[in-house]
């Protein structure tokens, strides 16, 4: 939508029929205070509201009025010619009279619209056209009156609506909609697979105790989710309601010197105390196993181990003696006892003892020697020993008294622990200067702590002051801006703690839902439950899609928001805009630097083009959409820039492919006249605004707003 | 062929536990069936893989000098013991490979029914003595797991506090402690 052309007849200070042509890219209207810029820009308002039928009598020209004869009537009428896929207009209007007691009646409200099709202009009823053309949600991104409103997500629903309208996100309604939100098709599939599931595990008869059981625990644990859950819910609730209640009171007193004098010391001793909390480090646990603290009580049985080690070396060496001991008295016994060298075993040789054996006689003693004889049975037992004597001599290892040598093994390792042992030793005094070096960290910061809140006291007592209060009343505000902090810092803590038990109950959810699903494996129910498994992952599939198009759609936001951010901000610190979305589908714009340091309080101007930038990035992505761009409007969204840096930014403005409607009073001197020179530097369309004189200032009656166009 | 050492042959174990204190314990504190360890601190899990909760099961029974026999349904761990505390499985932690020699030598200190002379004269098989071995460190973990449960009882969230897990180590060596530095003061 692009506006072509603006009337305005009767309305508060716009006397009579007022006609302003418009163009596209950078209109600016120039007026001092009370010039009519806020009574134009709420004459568009007036217009663009399509929710009701306000015939306020008190929108009515003062002057129109004064000069009204009794029982005349005349009309209060904005118009609005725009192109939007072709010429179209809308028309609001109203007509007034006064009686014979000077009472204005209002009457007769039209809200008109016409658009061309082909040659012919047909008429159509006012607000569904506006509506059509110019939707109510996106206007919210298009009229801005001062700097304080420019923070569109200021609204937790705007950044949802965004998302919702933009992204691509819409497709995925039919699909998913959100956990508890059975309406969508996945949703609804996962569900009544999952109960055909149970279903089918409760009919099979052979689980049916450990189902019973199971399904109990599910459902228990699925109701303590769902609750959690909700708790956490009204947590973040909670802590953004608390924390914006406290920022508008913030920024009411952004001013105040006393406050930035507060908050810089905040941000100093937070800092510092962030500094500190980084030394601490707590993984106790993690350090028995990766610092080898749990040897701190192993000394004794190191001990007991070397003790071992050497009370079975000193008895090897002696078993080891003995033996050897034991041998040599065997061999020398054996020497002793026999006396006699005896023959060599082949002699007689093999053949002759066996012929001997053969004939069952001694050749060598020349007698008779008979099977089952005492002689005879010499002779076959020297014939064995011979042909024994005679195998290849594979010299039969003789049998050591310890095979293994794991002594060896044992003393090696006692020899190679030895070497650190003198760390083990240590170890207790290591944890205990571990655990004195944290706890004095934590005593720094808790100290660090008494200050901040003594600064934070300080700080809820300036946030409850204001001008004119009583004690009492003083004393109030006090109690509510301590309730609220006290509110806030509870969600906040309640909020971890909650976080945790999700955590932990989704781990043994899930945990007892794979039992579950393993009774079923074999089982009659395990179709079903391959069934449900499928949907679920189709589900699943959907919500990481769903989540991530999300993503995108930030990201791509935040990126052009920077690149506006980059031009609105020549040769000055800007900054990276990020929007940061908390789970309650809200978000908030914050600025950081390169270092990912938020910027907590970034200066008024370089907020407004940061809100700025954001706004334009919004209305790019919503052009690209929706194929059709809107004006963005703006009333005295520069107040708090220098003279150059607001002439610098105007020069951007006009440079971007948008219409932009800007009221400011700059380019006035402090006398009210118009400096030309700034004037002619712009290239954009400039028109003055301003009040016929003369007027009496005590007479409202006596005001009317001239718009004269001074640059083309 | 030179036979394995006693180490490398217990290494390749992979100790039981009783099944009960899979749900209650080693799934509550590890990451045991499922997940990597970068992941543990989201999911709020204290240690990494299961064994590091066995190891200090382990080391609560060694400090306490008391073992109990394993009874009903067992399980083992995910891995064997030679990869406990490697290096390169863990990111954002610290290898401690070391560790699993001191739990070898306390096993050689405490497992009296091996008999070390007899395993040199190979009257018992290399495996036998391993079993003892194993058996002990079992032992010794399985009283840990009870000893960790009595405290879980106690007060359920004993070991979610920082120094909950050092606590109990801290108090079963500090008698060891004391004794120490009485002794000291009598000479």
């Amino acid at each position: 939508m692009i506006i072509k052309e603006i009337t305005i007849e009767n309305f508060r200070s716009y006397y009579g029929v007022n006609t302003i042509k418009f163009n596209d890219g950078l209109l600016i209207f120039i007026g001092d205070n009370g010039d009519g810029k806020t009574t134009f820009f709420e004459a568009l308002e007036w217009l663009f509201d399509t929710s009701k039928q306000n015939l306020d009598s008190r929108l009515i020209s003062e002057k129109k009025i004064a000069e009204l004869p009794e029982f005349e009537n005349d009309i209060l009428r904005v118009s609005m010619i725009f192109d939007h896929d072709g010429e179209k207009i809308v028309e609001k209007s109203f007509s007034f009279a006064k009686n014979n007691d000077n009472v204005i009646k209002t009457s007769d409200f039209q809200f008109k619209g016409y658009q061309n099709e082909g040659a012919e202009r047909t008429p159509i009823q006012g607000g569904v056209l506006l509506d059509r053309c110019f939707e109510t949600a996106i206007r919210k991104y298009c009229l801005f009156k001062g700097e304080e409103n420019l923070n569109v997500f200021n609204n937790p629903d705007a950044l949802n609506y965004l998302i919702e309208t933009f992204s691509n996100i819409r497709q995925f309604e039919p699909y998913f909609n959100g956990e508890d939100d059975n309406s969508s098709f996945t949703d609804y599939a996962e569900h009544q697979s999952r109960k055909a599931f149970e279903k089918a595990m409760k009919s099979d008869k052979q689980n049916s105790q450990q189902e019973r059981e199971l399904s109990y625990e599910l459902e228990e644990l699925r109701r303590k989710l769902g609750d959690v859950k909700q708790r956490l819910r009204n947590n973040r609730e909670n802590a953004t309601n608390y924390s914006s209640k406290l920022d508008e009171i913030e920024n009411s007193k952004e001013a105040s010197e006393l406050l930035k004098g507060i908050n810089e010391r905040l941000k100093s001793l937070r800092e510092k105390q962030r500094k500190i909390e980084n030394f601490i480090s707590e993984d106790y646990s993690i350090k028995l196993l990766d610092e080898m603290w749990i040897l701190s009580g192993f000394q004794s049985i190191f001990d007991e181990f070397q003790q071992k080690v050497s009370v079975f070396s000193k008895t090897k060496r002696k078993l080891e003696r003995e033996e050897d001991k034991l041998k040599g008295k065997q061999e020398l016994a054996k020497e002793f006892s026999e006396g006699i060298i005896p023959l060599s075993p082949n002699i007689p040789d093999k053949i002759s003892m066996q012929e001997m054996i053969k004939d069952e006689f001694c050749k060598v003693c020349g007698r008779e020697a008979k099977e089952g004889t005492e002689a005879f049975d010499f002779m076959v037992k020297k014939l064995n020993s011979l042909i024994e004597s005679q195998k290849p001599t594979e010299k039969e290892a003789e049998k050591a008294l310890f095979p293994n040598n794991f002594l060896r093994e044992l003393e090696q390792k006692s020899n190679n622990l030895e070497y650190t042992q003198a760390e083990v030793n240590s170890l207790t005094n290591t944890i205990k200067e571990n655990i004195a070096f944290n706890e004095a960290r934590k005593a720094e910061s808790n100290k660090i702590q008494e200050s901040i809140l003594i600064e934070e006291e300080n700080k809820k007592k300036l946030l409850a002051q204001n001008d004119g209060l009583t004690e009492v009343q003083l004393q109030n505000a006090y109690e509510n801006i301590k309730n609220w902090w006290d509110y806030k810092s509870q969600a906040e803590r309640q909020i971890v703690v909650l976080g945790i038990e999700e955590t932990q109950l989704e781990q043994k959810l899930e945990s007892v839902q794979e039992k579950y699903d393993a009774l079923a494996r074999g089982s009659v129910a395990d179709t079903y439950r391959k069934i449900h498994k499928a949907f679920d992952s189709i589900k699943n599939a959907f919500k990481n899609s769903k989540e991530k198009n999300t993503r995108d759609f930030l990201n791509q936001l935040e990126d052009k928001a920077n690149q506006y951010l980059k031009r609105l901000n020549i040769d000055g610190f800007y900054g990276i805009i990020r929007l940061i979305k908390s789970p309650d589908g809200s978000a908030r714009i914050a600025l950081q630097d390169r270092n990912d340091t938020f910027i907590s309080s970034p200066n008024q101007a370089l907020k407004t083009t940061m809100y700025m930038a954001v706004l334009f990035a919004v209305s790019d992505l919503t052009a690209l959409k929706r194929e059709n761009d809107y004006p963005l409007i703006f009333d005295a969204p520069t107040s708090s820039f220098s003279p150059q840096k607001e002439s610098d930014f105007f020069k951007v403005i006009a440079d971007i492919n948008k219409q932009c409607i800007i009221f400011t009073k700059s380019f006035l001197t402090e006398e009210g006249a118009l400096e030309n020179s700034k004037i002619e530097a712009q290239n954009c369309t400039i028109y003055r605004m301003e009040k016929h004189r003369p007027f009496n200032n005590l007479d409202l009656s006596t005001i009317q707003t001239r718009i004269t166009l001074i640059k083309e | 062929m030179a036979k394995d050492s006693l180490y490398d042959v217990w290494s390749r174990r992979n100790p039981k536990f009783e099944i009960n204190f899979e749900d209650t314990q080693i799934r509550q504190f590890t990451e045991y069936g499922g997940g990597s360890v970068e992941s543990m601190s989201s999911k709020g899990k204290i240690f990494g893989a299961g064994y590091e909760l066995y190891i200090y099961a382990f080391f609560v029974g060694l400090y306490s000098d008391q073992k109990r026999e394993l009874n009903g349904e067992t399980k083992v761990l995910g891995q064997p013991i030679q990869f406990w505390g490697n290096l390169d499985s863990k990111k954002f932690r610290k290898g401690y490979p070391k560790l699993r020699e001191y739990i070898f030598s306390a096993l050689i200190a405490k497992s009296n029914q091996l008999d070390l002379i007899a395993l040199e004269k190979e009257e018992i098989t290399e495996r036998k003595a391993i079993d003892y071995l194993i058996d002990t460190m079992e032992q010794y973990a399985n009283y840990g797991f009870y000893k960790i449960e009595e405290k879980l009882n106690e007060n359920p969230s004993y070991f979610f506090k920082n120094t909950g897990f050092l606590d109990l180590i801290l108090d079963l060596t500090k008698t060891n402690n004391y004794v120490e530095i009485e002794t000291i003061e009598d000479l």
